[in-house]
């Protein structure tokens, strides 16, 4: 496959994201802010209710399970949707079919590289912070480990999920109100906004034939020990699946979208 | 020795579907619910043939499908019906394969990364093409020689002129050396110099490299200096292809005399010819081709008068397109 022509993406999508210096600089800023508002939240809902447990989690759990979804929703999040979107729209799409790769892998890598400074600057702060300020510590070794992995498979899902849901980009003009609406919906839908264990049940176990869930919520709540050993194999299986494939309708879906593409105007 | 053809074009043919909608609120209301669709046919029944180491102009007003051709031939669009080889390549079929072996400049949308410099562009594309370090530099120094940029290549993009942008945008789509380069509107905006000084890049590495080169341009001039034989298309027909010579052989029927007298000539007379304009010193005289021949006319013009000076002219290029465009309309 040639995965040096990918794995270069990285390399220059990492200088294009800290080319802009106010862009790292107001993550930096604004990943710890959304902690202190989360755990601010999360505190009050404690202290005004007799019970010690909210949705399996004990109040330890559930800020731990704050700061790693703000610092999750920060490092899982990629706009290839909303990229789509920008060159359909612009004409650039043309200038991405005449080079001799394939488009979403293209994306994959930048999406990588893009990422690799938040890895390497925001999310080492916010981590520090929320050690030294609220207590944010790692449960057991074998679940942390487990976690990485559930997190690397969120990676892939949710990329894969803008990839396929982008592909509404060829049919509108505008994709960027679809973009802003997935967007929500999934924050929500993923545990992103709230831990999906403090709804109800049957809410829950809908929730469970989903693939929102395994985007943010799978990997944080196997990190706090809110699973046992087994049922972290399950949901890190169940995931893989889901990646496996998302992976080949966003393949089909490509392959039809482009076919029917017609890039008059641009 | 005749040159193989490097591109085969058999019944081309594409359509699209447009979204129509009349003006106003109300019709804007009404799109909401109910839309009306028109199918234009952008390319029918197209046949060419480019050989290597050609340059070919393909021309035609806005909207006549020649985007849209140039988009199959690069990979970018399927056609709907027809074939299309281009180096033995399908190019939509196996377009990874393919799109190696070509270059491609698209006047007015940049491949090059905005906030990075020009050579960051050019390491990505070093990897993308799987160009060795040798001949990366080799032909990196040979290109920012040749176009003139040394000093722009490491500066970012965003703070380039557009003619130092475009000479980098070929540096990027020729790095690998393309058998087939595509250029579309390669010199649009640019001032006379760096016009220039990419004509002479695009002439240089067709002589030297043996690139083929398609060219669409709405600028004459670039079609007069570089093309060796151009394609006329509107309303996603072909209305002409053959060289520039036979451009003016099917479509000039006039010359025009400027003639200079030593002695006031009275009034002109010269038959099968108009003179549009006289002065005692001075006449335009426009001689109809079909009819007469210029040194027939030139010997009864010294036959007859006094001449000091004559100056023959011809139509221009541009001239002539553009009335191959109206008469294209007017059908």
């Amino acid at each position: 496959m040639g995965i040096k022509k990918y794995t270069a993406y990285i390399g220059i999508e990492f200088k294009h994201s800290i080319s802009h210096r106010s862009l790292l600089i107001a993550k930096i800023v604004a990943i710890p802010l959304s902690i202190f508002v989360m755990v601010a939240i999360w505190n009050a809902i404690y202290l005004n209710n007799d019970a010690e447990i909210i949705g399996y989690f004990t109040k330890e759990q559930m800020v731990n399970y704050s700061i790693l979804s703000v610092i999750g929703s920060y490092l899982l999040a990629n706009r290839s949707d909303m990229e789509l979107g920008r060159i359909i729209r612009n004409g650039k799409l043309t200038n991405e079919l005449i080079r001799p790769n394939q488009y979403y892998l293209v994306q994959f890598f930048k999406s990588l590289g893009f990422r690799t400074a938040d890895f390497v600057v925001a999310a080492p702060i916010s981590i520090a912070l929320g050690v030294i300020f609220f207590g944010f510590k790692q449960y057991d070794y074998v679940f942390t480990l487990m976690s990485v992995l559930s997190f690397s498979l969120s990676f892939l899902l949710i990329f894969l999920f803008n990839m396929i849901f982008g592909l509404i980009a060829f049919k509108v003009i505008d994709y960027d109100n679809f973009g802003w609406l997935k967007n929500t919906l999934v924050s929500f839908f993923s545990g992103g906004i709230i831990s999906l264990s403090v709804f109800p049940l049957f809410f829950q176990n809908t929730m469970m034939f989903l693939p929102f869930q395994h985007m943010l919520y799978t990997p944080i709540r196997i990190f706090v020990g809110g699973y046992v050993l087994e049922q972290c194999i399950l949901f890190i299986f169940v995931q893989a699946i889901w990646v496996v494939s998302m992976f080949f309708i966003m393949k089909f879906g490509w392959k039809m979208a482009v076919k029917n593409f017609s890039g008059v105007g641009t | 020795m005749q040159k193989e053809n490097i591109i085969e074009v058999r019944g081309l043919k594409k359509t699209f579907k447009k979204y129509e909608r009349g003006a106003g609120l109300k019709s804007a209301l009404k799109s909401v619910f109910k839309r009306k669709y028109k199918t234009v046919e952008a390319v029918k029944d197209i046949s060419f043939s480019v050989k290597k180491g050609e340059i070919l102009g393909y021309l035609g007003p806005n909207g006549a499908g020649k985007s849209t051709v140039i988009k199959m031939l690069t990979g970018v669009l399927y056609p709907e019906k027809g074939e299309i080889r281009c180096l033995n390549y399908a190019p939509w079929d196996e377009r990874e394969k393919y799109v190696k072996n070509i270059g491609v400049v698209f006047g007015q949308k940049s491949s090059l990364w905005w906030e990075l410099p020009p050579v960051d562009t050019y390491k990505l594309y070093k990897e993308m093409y799987e160009i060795s370090d040798y001949k990366f530099n080799k032909n990196l120094k040979y290109m920012i020689k040749l176009l003139d940029i040394k000093d722009v290549s490491k500066t970012p993009v965003l703070k380039l002129s557009l003619g130092q942008r475009m000479r980098c945008e070929f540096i990027s789509s020729v790095l690998h050396e393309p058998k087939i380069l595509f250029l579309d509107e390669p010199t649009i905006g640019l001032d006379i110099f760096a016009k220039e000084k990419i004509r002479q890049f695009i002439k240089k590495i067709n002589r030297e490299k043996g690139t083929t080169v398609i060219l669409t341009t709405h600028d004459i001039s670039d079609v007069e200096e570089l093309c060796d034989r151009i394609i006329i298309i509107d309303k996603g027909e072909h209305i002409f292809e053959g060289t520039i010579q036979e451009l003016k052989n099917k479509y000039v029927c006039e010359k025009k005399i400027y003639v200079e007298f030593d002695e006031k000539p009275g009034r002109i007379k010269l038959s099968d010819c108009r003179v549009i304009r006289y002065d005692a010193w001075s006449a335009d005289v426009f001689v109809d081709l079909k009819k007469r021949k210029v040194k027939e006319v030139v010997s009864e013009l010294f036959r007859k008068y006094y001449i000091s000076d004559i100056t023959i002219s011809e139509e221009s290029v541009e001239n002539i397109i553009k009335r191959i465009y109206l008469e294209a309309e007017k059908k």
